[in-house]
């Protein structure tokens, strides 16, 4: 019960901090980030694909939606929206992949809803959103023809990998396309720093849509996390004092 | 009258489900309904998978109607696929066919691509210092090095300081560290994207 | 020297500028202020009407072209034309005063003298006619008096000489009446020299005829038993009803407008800037009677304009309103004019312009051959009423030649007919010039034109068919106005602004250059200026011309990138790091090499030592629910690891069930068991149940914590009965996981080990939970083994954990035949990875420190 009230305490302060950034965040001009290499990358990438024509690649990853790597999937939809909004009038529209067959049914309704946004349903194909694999070999095996034949300039591989995802980098090198990845899983983002040209290690897939414009409300939850991170270095340092002087 | 209901009832039910399914966790209030909603998003996972495999059926297909370059792996593709879900029917998950089918062909595909994963793996770590020398890069080699060197006998010999002190060190201490840093950062932002889906905030299910 | 005055703006200027510096207007007159009219010119150089007039002769009108005859001119030929319209009615575009006159029909004798060859009188007055600044001249040398005593006027007021003479004729009431007339024609024969090329003569004559006039009107005055009333009022209207003609100077000569306002200025204010209308003209307008109303034919209008509102108010005064005897001879004013004694200066006026019309002809820029010698008074087009002319002046039409104008705008004043007709004589003052009296410019036919006839015959045509849209006749200049024409190439020799400019083309200044337009510019349509399009081109240019088309060219080009290849050596490089791995990973398991010494019991990890103790300990038949939740392409390391562990759980009795949270789980564990567990029944027989997959991930192991008999629902066909497996052993004992002996997840993925950790491991009360992991989630799980109290009790990591667990159980497994195989690998690994590096950090550190080198080199 002690653990169940620990961790509802730390929901509802996480859910206060969220709301309360967001109404600061009103008053201030300008979104307060520290400079990521990788999304500035990335926003050249979008307007050098819509300027020659070439296709986005947008991967959200194999990650269940019943589980925690759900949020990195989640993140890779918003993600998908953003990119999907800027590069529509494309000649080649993005092209969204997914290891999950539910994942792939999001990535779809991501791309319609955008699309019936911008007032361009007809230029939206049910086969922009697909399931590539649904085993993470089988998953990279099936988005390497993408990257080989269709065109595609950057490679956006945002969500749940595991280390299949430095297949996907590597044949994305071998094309001279940018490969922008970020995963929750610690091995994947071990081979990303070695293949990807630009990663996002740890809380910077988190951080993705707020870089990409997805909402104030972004912001304001990194604006959160940034605060709850801290909170929890200081109680990490002082229970590891008070446990080690306990233990003196 | 249109009247687009599909974005405020999904995103009632989603916040609603969503929300109970969180306090379960901390007050265990109504656990046969929890119990229950858990087990019909399970439903909807496997027939999310099913429709996955759909999903995965049509774009083939359509690759195939079209007549693109790669038309004929997308016809081995969905050949193989039909083979396979006809021999799992007829014989079961258990059969000899649906068995050799997974032990002769998928098993040595998957495991093929491990192996390209490894020798890509290595070329990469090779040029990581052309294509990024720094700190970090060198840092990263070294490292990687250690490791190898303590995971096992090199050449018939261990080498006795690296494997049983400095590789449990790295391991251990300093990439366990290090990855549980990266764990709580994850965990925070995971538990952000959470609540952003319950406020609402973030849909990613359209509408 | 005083500053000049501009006429425009009446800004001062200095003496020696030509054009004002405000508003750009002229402020000396084209004419040379010095006395380019020599008066005293000799004969030869006189125009012929001049000359003809000191010989008592009419000068010979030329017949203008058609083109050139007045309306008004027509309208007089009509009236001597019997074919011509007839009508009785006064023609429209007659002035009102001169169908005054031709009632009146007076007879005037103009003093004949000679030119006044002093210079202008004031400066006031440089913009009058030089013919009228010579008059005023010549009134001062004589003393600037008039015969009646009065001192003359030195602006040369023509009307005022008229009204002193008019007192001389009062005065001098005995003589006869013929002088006056006598003495015009005196005045006019002196004055009738021939054209000369120059305007100087014209105007000359004509300031001369001023003096004269006024010396006539003097005398006239004198002699004449009364002054006729019409003078007097004449001046008296003219110093009231002077009025700046509005005109739209298109169409009449600016100056011929400007000599009447001129004119009539002087009369009133002679200390107001003149004008170049003579006054005597510009009164005559004046006096014109305001009933009369003369409809203006086109391109005659603003002469008619100008004339209208003179006539209109000042002749109505002056000439007797009677009915005028309209013959079809006579100019429709003329008869007016001899109908009254005021007329008789009328007539004088109209001998004026005629001469005026006449030497203007005579100039060289007159393109058509001009008489001059009868200078045309100007008269509306169109209006013939030889009725009331008088019987001089038609005769004077009759005898007049046509006089060709020097443009086409300028009718000719009188007829040859008419001229018959022109009689200055009054009912109570015979002041005019009885037709053998009269000069020969004014009894021969020298004043309208045969074109003048034909163009009214003409204007009568279209009138009858008006389907036929008749061109516009254009205005023929008086004669008189022909011969005030300037010498344009004595103009241009002297002024700059002549030189320059557009030319004048028609009216009394053509040829004449920088005159200022008598159109405003937003109707002048001129043709647009013709820019030569032939480009001088460099070389240079030509080739950066070339460069920049090819610029533009390239840019609609779509060039398809080319898509980059990796470069030779690196695919050399792959090839070769894969060929290394793979050869050092074949050979010892071709050669089912055991060279390689296994791991020593010091190297044995803790969690690998825990987790044999674990199994060690379990003494009778276990249960044990082993999760196979690794990847397929992972089964080789996997599988390595498991078997060691699976075979020692088998020796110790272990009853199986296998699980998956994975899709390929179920298939991935029989294939396990099969290939790793070949020597054991229980495997080989199947007596192990498989719970298959359960969908969902966390929530699913969340949910088979709780309860897994109803998160695995699975039926069994056994013989002929469908039954639950949950039913059949080993699970008929098995109600919640705790029920187990053992958990043991497979895993290669550290987030499915925390997931089945953190989901499964606090439902389990007792039951230990162990992992089988692959190397690269040893890191993220090993703190769950760590900890106290343990979420892991053991944990056997890839190929080192399975060989140490081998060496545990004293059983080889695959892990013994793999371990050469492992070892030489790695050995090729650390190898190429050490080599590669240090090669791509010496390439990097070379290229950075290049540049440098050139840069220092520069």
């Amino acid at each position: 019960m002690e653990m169940d009230i620990t961790g509802l305490g730390l929901v509802l302060s996480f859910f206060g901090l969220i709301v309360g950034f967001s109404f600061i965040n009103r008053r201030r001009s300008g979104a307060n980030l520290r400079e990521i290499p990788a999304f500035s990358r990335l926003r050249n990438a979008i307007e050098l694909a819509v300027e020659d024509g070439t296709r986005l690649h947008i991967s959200i990853g194999r990650g269940d939606i019943t589980g925690p790597q759900s949020t990195a999937a989640f993140v890779g939809l918003s993600m998908l929206k953003r990119i999907t909004t800027v590069a529509s009038d494309s000649d080649n529209p993005p092209i969204a992949t997914a290891g999950d067959g539910a994942l792939a049914l999001l990535a779809q309704d991501t791309l319609r809803s955008t699309y019936q946004s911008l007032g361009a349903l007809n230029n939206y194909d049910i086969t922009q959103g697909r399931a590539a694999g649904l085993t993470p070999f089988s998953f990279a095996a099936g988005t390497l023809p993408i990257i080989s034949d269709e065109d595609v300039s950057a490679n956006i591989l945002v969500g749940s990998f595991g280390t299949e995802i430095g297949l996907i980098t590597t044949t994305g090198g071998h094309r001279q396309t940018l490969s922008l990845a970020g995963t929750d899983n610690i091995p994947a983002q071990a081979i990303l720093y070695a293949t990807a040209d630009e990663q996002l290690i740890g809380e910077e897939l988190y951080a993705g849509g707020a870089y990409v414009g997805a909402g104030p409300m972004h912001i304001a939850s990194l604006h959160a996390q940034d605060i709850m991170r801290w909170a929890l270095i200081a109680i990490i340092i002082i229970r590891a004092f008070g446990e080690l002087l306990t233990a003196l | 009258m249109n009247l687009n209901l599909k974005a405020p009832i999904s995103t009632i039910i989603a916040i609603g489900v969503g929300v109970f399914i969180l306090s379960g966790y901390f007050i265990p209030l109504f656990p046969e309904l929890r119990t229950s909603l858990l087990t019909t998003a399970m439903l909807l996972v496997g027939f999310a998978l099913f429709m996955g495999v759909i999903n995965l059926s049509l774009v083939h297909l359509d690759k195939i109607r079209q007549g693109s370059k790669t038309a004929l792996y997308s016809f081995l593709l969905i050949i193989s696929m039909f083979i396979t879900f006809v021999t799992t029917i007829l014989q079961g998950p258990d059969g000899f066919l649906p068995n050799w089918l997974f032990s002769n062909i998928q098993i040595p595909v998957e495991t093929s691509l491990m192996a390209v994963l490894t020798v890509s793996l290595a070329f990469a770590t090779v040029r990581l210092l052309t294509r990024r020398l720094n700190l970090f890069s060198i840092i990263f080699v070294f490292s990687a090095m250690l490791i190898l060197l303590g995971s096992g006998p090199i050449f018939g010999f261990q080498i006795p300081f690296i494997g049983d002190t400095i590789r449990p060190y790295l391991s251990q201490i300093l990439a366990g560290a290090g990855a549980r840093g990266i764990l709580l950062g994850i965990g925070l932002g995971t538990v952000a994207t959470g609540l952003r889906i319950l406020m609402g905030a973030d849909r990613p299910f359209g509408g | 020297m005083a500053d000049i005055n501009c006429p425009m703006c009446g800004e001062s200027n200095p003496p020696e500028l030509e054009v004002c510096q405000h508003c750009q207007a002229r402020l000396k007159p084209l004419v040379p202020e010095d006395n380019e009219f020599p008066l005293d010119l000799p004969e030869e150089e006189l125009p012929d009407w001049l000359s003809s007039l000191r010989e008592d002769e009419l000068p010979e009108i030329q017949p203008r072209p058609d083109d050139e005859t007045l309306d008004w001119m027509a309208s007089t030929d009509a009236a001597s034309d019997p074919t011509l319209n007839q009508s009785s009615e006064i023609p429209e575009d007659d002035p009102e005063w001169l169908s005054n006159l031709r009632a009146a029909e007076p007879e005037i004798q103009l003093p004949q003298k000679d030119y006044d060859t002093s210079p202008p009188i004031s400066n006031q007055d440089q913009d009058d006619p030089d013919w009228l600044l010579e008059l005023r001249q010549r009134q001062e040398q004589e003393g600037g008096s008039s015969e009646t005593g009065k001192p003359a006027e030195d602006t040369g007021d023509f009307m005022e000489r008229i009204q002193d003479l008019q007192d001389n004729e009062v005065e001098a009431a005995g003589e006869t009446s013929d002088q006056p007339e006598e003495a015009v024609l005196a005045s006019l024969d002196a004055e009738d020299q021939p054209a000369e090329p120059s305007e100087d003569t014209s105007r000359d004559w004509l300031a001369g005829l001023s003096d004269e006039a006024q010396d006539l009107f003097q005398e006239s005055a004198q002699s004449a038993e009364e002054s006729p009333d019409w003078l007097a009022e004449l001046g008296d209207s003219a110093s009231e009803t002077i009025q700046e003609p509005a005109q739209p100077a298109e169409e009449s000569p600016d100056w011929l407008g400007d000599l009447a306002d001129s004119a009539s200025e002087t009369i009133q204010e002679p200390a107001q800037p003149a004008e170049e209308s003579p006054e005597w003209l510009a009164e005559l307008g004046d006096s014109t009677p305001e009933t009369i109303q003369e409809p203006v034919q086109p391109g005659y209008e603003p002469f008619v304009e100008i004339q209208q509102p003179v006539a209109e108010d000042s002749i109505s005064s002056l000439l007797e309103e009677t009915p005028a005897e309209t013959t079809e001879d006579t100019p429709d004013w003329l008869p007016q004019a001899e109908s009254s004694a005021e007329k008789t200066v009328l007539g004088q006026v109209v001998a004026r312009q005629e001469e005026i019309d006449a030497l203007l002809e005579d100039q060289p820029k007159a393109s058509q051959g001009v008489d001059a010698e009868s200078p045309d008074l100007p008269k509306k087009p169109g209006f013939v009423d030889t009725g009331s002319l008088p019987s001089w002046l038609v005769d004077l039409k009759r005898s007049e030649p046509s006089i060709p104008s020097v443009t086409p705008q300028t009718p000719a004043l009188v007829s040859e007919e008419d001229s018959s007709k022109f009689s200055f004589q009054s009912d109570e003052t015979e002041i005019g010039l009885t037709p053998a009296e009269l000069p020969s410019w004014l009894s021969e036919e020298t004043l309208i034109t045969e074109e003048a006839d034909e163009l009214i015959y003409e204007a009568e045509e279209s009138e009858a068919s008006p389907e036929i849209t008749p061109e516009i006749a254009p205005a023929d200049l008086p004669t008189w106005v022909e011969t005030m024409r300037p010498d344009v190439q004595e103009i241009s020799a002297t002024d700059e602004d002549a030189q320059t400019g557009a030319q004048e083309t028609a009216g009394p200044l053509s040829g004449l250059r920088g005159v200022l337009p008598a159109e405003p510019e937003i109707v002048r349509f001129t043709k647009p200026p013709l820019y030569s399009i032939k480009l001088d081109v460099t070389e240079n240019q030509n080739v950066n011309a070339a460069l920049f088309e090819e610029l533009i060219a390239s840019e609609s080009e779509t060039l398809t990138p080319k898509r980059q290849i990796e470069a030779l050596s690196q695919r050399i490089l792959r090839l070769a790091i894969a060929s290394l791995l793979f050869l050092s990973v074949l050979v010892p398991v071709l050669t089912e090499s055991t060279s390689v010494a296994s791991p020593s019991a010091a190297t044995i990890p803790p969690e690998t030592q825990q987790f044999f103790s674990l199994v060690n300990e379990f003494t009778s038949e276990i249960s044990v629910l082993i999760a196979f939740d690794y990847q397929p392409g992972l089964s080789g390391e996997m599988n390595t690891a498991a078997a060691a562990v699976i075979d020692h759980l088998l020796l110790k009795g272990a009853q199986i069930a296998t699980i998956s949270t994975s899709p390929t789980g179920p298939a991935l564990a029989a294939n396990s068991l099969a290939t790793t567990q070949p020597s054991h029944d229980y495997i080989t027989q199947k007596l192990y149940r498989n719970l298959g997959f359960i969908a969902g991930g966390t929530s699913a192991l969340r949910n088979l914590a709780d309860n897994p008999r109803e998160a695995v629902p699975i039926n069994v066909l056994e013989g002929e009965e469908l039954r639950s497996v949950w039913d059949m052993p080993p699970l008929q004992e098995i109600h919640t996981l705790h029920d187990f002996s053992l958990i043991t997840v497979i895993t290669d993925d550290p987030n499915t080990a925390r997931a089945w950790i953190e989901q499964v491991q606090p439902t389990l009360d007792g039951t230990p939970l162990t992992l089988i992991i692959s190397a690269q989630a040893e890191p993220l799980v090993r703190p769950y083994f760590e900890t106290s109290p343990k979420q892991v009790e053991g944990i056997v990591t890839g190929i080192l954990g399975a060989a140490s667990y081998e060496l545990l159980t004293g059983r080889t497994n695959l892990a013994r035949a793999q371990w050469d195989a492992f070892s030489m690998g790695l050995g090729i690994t650390v190898i190429v990875i050490l080599a590669g590096g240090f090669a791509s950090l010496a390439t990097s550190i070379l290229s950075q420190r290049q540049p440098k080198r050139s840069e220092i080199q520069k």
